[in-house]
């Protein structure tokens, strides 16, 4: 019998790489459209899952960037001494810019001089690492003082049979002084700690402009993660706030307004819990839009597909009609028609996720964090969506000739002997 | 040994039915060489599909070695059929796609016979036929008569006791015609039980016994 359906399988190949090639194509189409809708959902869990403060209790403001800076920074200061409040922090996914060269070189270092990719890190004031629930393997998270040259950096766990906790790694680099001069300087970074797997971590940049990020909530904790605790010297970024102190919230929101006031600068908040309704709000029509375009192309593959096979098989009805008058029975035809369609939707279906798997991480990806965001969404979604349609297909193209077959009178398969 | 007892098959038509067999009752002897005789359409497809497990009667009883055909379900009748009967088609119904070889070897598979031994078997029968060198050919590449050959080449290589053959040489000139009737004598000569459908008075008598059907009736 597998001698029938190699054979069988040879006598088609073309027909087969079309199989192949509707399935790629709307499974590639479905997959892009499923994954955009799963990645916000992603997103909104993951923000869901990670911030302290939860999402109802935390906020994030805007407020107008060509105003003056000082004040800003001033009023991010006074904010913190607010009682009640949790957190007032910034924290940003970066890629490596000049002035952090020393830690791409730490990573050099510890992967090898062949990988490529930039580093990518977490920037962070220690209040801005408050505002996630941060989940360390080893070490500490404290208010410590650190200065410009002195950073602490918490490490992807991987990063532990390299370096222990308290580490100090020293990097001679050079600065341009306030003359104008280069001049040699030591950046220290000190290990403070390695973070777990799967450790969130929010990028409250991409929180405040969530319209903009739909699918852009980093995730940390990845072998090569690295946090970095810096004075939050810098201005302009994302902030967001967390309260403490959840009966007195009303009065801690007054009291920033007033602040806000004192010091000139014009500021807005909302709650997270508020920019998810707007941001669904906003997104509603365009998934249902998708929605259908989805389940039409899904339709369209599945009804392309059990069509080719189907037409298949019953072109080939009089080989069968003759295989029953050798004396197979409607068991071993159905065996013989379904292996061989297994086999066909199999290769498909293998080839159609490792294509798409691909697709999504070249597409969606521009940091190695996301790839590790779109492998799991695949992973947990997208993988089982694909066996099912394509178990689906099966089923069909399997069950409709056979039933056929089983109906209809071997004579009648053959083709009449009278012609 | 056959027995139909009253056998009917009508088939119900837009116009109110149509009897195929009418009450047809028949013994047929193992090893018995029989020529079934007609116009067209009387008859002679319908009983022989019966016969071999093809198709089912609409009324009356068909015994085989005193196991009840006409009552079994389909699984049983195919297991019947690939069991007890090999046909030989008027068109040869040989599988394009696949060798002579291949082609000859179907029923064994069917019969989950090793494949050693389904070698062995298909080369002996391919021999008997005359068309071993034709073993790695297309059925398409292969002459009306070879053709024919290479059918019952698969009908023997099943081993089954009944042998049935619808109008095996209708497609073919009357020389190659008296071949594949010679072969037919020898397979009854071997044992089986032959049952032959023929327009053809010279096929008919090469047979033991001739019957006649004529409107679904013997005659
Ligand atoms: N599926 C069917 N539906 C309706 N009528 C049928 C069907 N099959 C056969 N018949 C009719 O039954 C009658 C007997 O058919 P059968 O094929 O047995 O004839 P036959 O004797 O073999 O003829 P021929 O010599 O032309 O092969 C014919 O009149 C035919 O039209
Ligand atoms: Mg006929």
């Amino acid at each position: 019998m597998v001698a029938i359906i190699k054979r069988s399988l040879l006598n088609r190949k073309k027909n087969i790489i079309l199989i192949i090639l509707t399935n790629l194509l709307g499974i590639c189409l479905t997959t892009l459209i499923f994954f955009q809708y799963y990645i916000s959902n992603y997103g909104e869990k993951l923000i869901r899952k990670n911030l302290s403060y939860g999402t109802e209790n935390t906020y994030f403001m805007s407020y107008d960037y060509a105003l003056n800076d000082e004040m800003q920074l001033k009023t991010i200061d006074e904010m913190k001494n607010i009682e009640g409040i949790g957190a007032v922090g910034t924290c940003s996914y970066e890629e490596l810019s000049w002035s952090l060269k020393e830690l791409y070189d730490i990573q050099k270092k510890y992967e090898g001089e062949n990988e490529d990719e930039a580093l990518n890190y977490f920037l962070t004031d220690s209040s801005g690492l408050k505002l996630s629930k941060i989940e360390l393997s080893e070490g500490y998270i404290d208010e410590e003082e650190y200065d410009e040259f002195t950073m602490c950096v918490y490490l992807g766990s991987a990063y532990r049979e390299k370096y222990s906790v308290n580490d100090e790694i020293v990097i001679p680099s050079e600065r341009l002084n306030d003359e104008g001069e280069i001049v040699p300087v030591d950046n220290k970074f000190i290990i403070r700690g390695f973070i777990k797997d799967g450790t969130g971590v929010i990028d409250t940049e991409a929180l405040c402009n969530m319209e903009y990020y739909t699918y852009d909530y980093p995730i940390a904790g990845t072998t090569k993660s690295t946090i970095i605790l810096q004075d939050n010297t810098y201005e302009g970024r994302g902030y967001i706030f967390g309260i403490e102190d959840t009966d007195r919230s009303e009065e801690i929101l007054g009291e920033i307004q007033d602040i806000a006031k004192k010091n000139n600068v014009e500021m807005s908040f909302e709650s997270v819990e508020e920019s998810f309704k707007d941001y669904r709000e906003s997104t509603k029509r365009e998934s249902e839009w998708l929605t259908d375009i989805l389940g039409l192309i899904l339709v369209t593959v599945i009804l392309i597909t059990c069509c080719i096979q189907i037409t298949t098989v019953i072109k080939r009805k009089s080989e069968y009609g003759i295989l029953y008058a050798d004396g197979f029975n409607d068991k071993n035809i159905s065996f013989i028609i379904g292996m061989e369609n297994l086999i066909i939707m199999g290769i498909t279906c293998v080839i159609s996720a490792i294509v798409t798997r691909y697709m999504l991480a070249y597409i969606f990806t521009t940091y190695e964090y996301q790839k590790v965001i779109v492998y799991k969404i695949f992973a947990e979604n997208i993988a089982g969506c694909i066996v099912m349609m394509v178990m689906g297909i099966w089923l069909i193209s399997t069950v409709t000739p056979v039933m056929l077959f089983k109906r209809m009178r071997t004579v009648d398969l053959i083709g009449g002997n009278d012609t | 040994m056959i027995q139909l007892r009253d056998i009917k098959k009508t088939y119900k038509l837009n116009d109110g039915e149509f009897n195929a067999l009418d009450v047809v009752s028949l013994d047929i002897e193992d090893g018995e060489m029989l020529a079934v005789m007609g116009a067209s359409g009387s008859g002679k497809s319908t009983l022989l599909n019966i016969i071999g497990g093809m198709d089912k009667p609409t009324d009356g009883e068909y015994k085989y070695n005193d196991i009840v055909v006409s009552d079994m379900g389909n699984t049983k009748l195919h297991n019947f059929r690939r069991d007890t009967v090999s046909f030989v088609f008027q068109q040869f119904a040989l599988m394009n796609r696949y060798t002579i070889y291949e082609n000859v070897e179907m029923p064994l598979i069917a019969k989950h016979i090793s494949k050693s031994k389904r070698k062995e078997i298909v080369r002996e029968k391919l021999q008997i036929m005359n068309i071993a060198e034709q073993a790695k050919k297309y059925p398409t590449q292969l002459s009306g008569g070879q053709q024919q050959r290479a059918a019952i080449a698969r009908a023997l290589a099943a081993d089954n006791k009944l042998i049935l053959a619808d109008e095996p040489t209708g497609a073919l000139d009357s020389n190659t015609g008296n071949d594949i009737m010679n072969i037919f004598t020898e397979i009854n000569k071997s044992g089986k039980t032959v049952i032959i459908i023929t327009h053809d008075e010279k096929v008919a008598k090469c047979c033991q016994r001739v019957i006649n059907l004529s409107d679904g009736k013997i005659v």
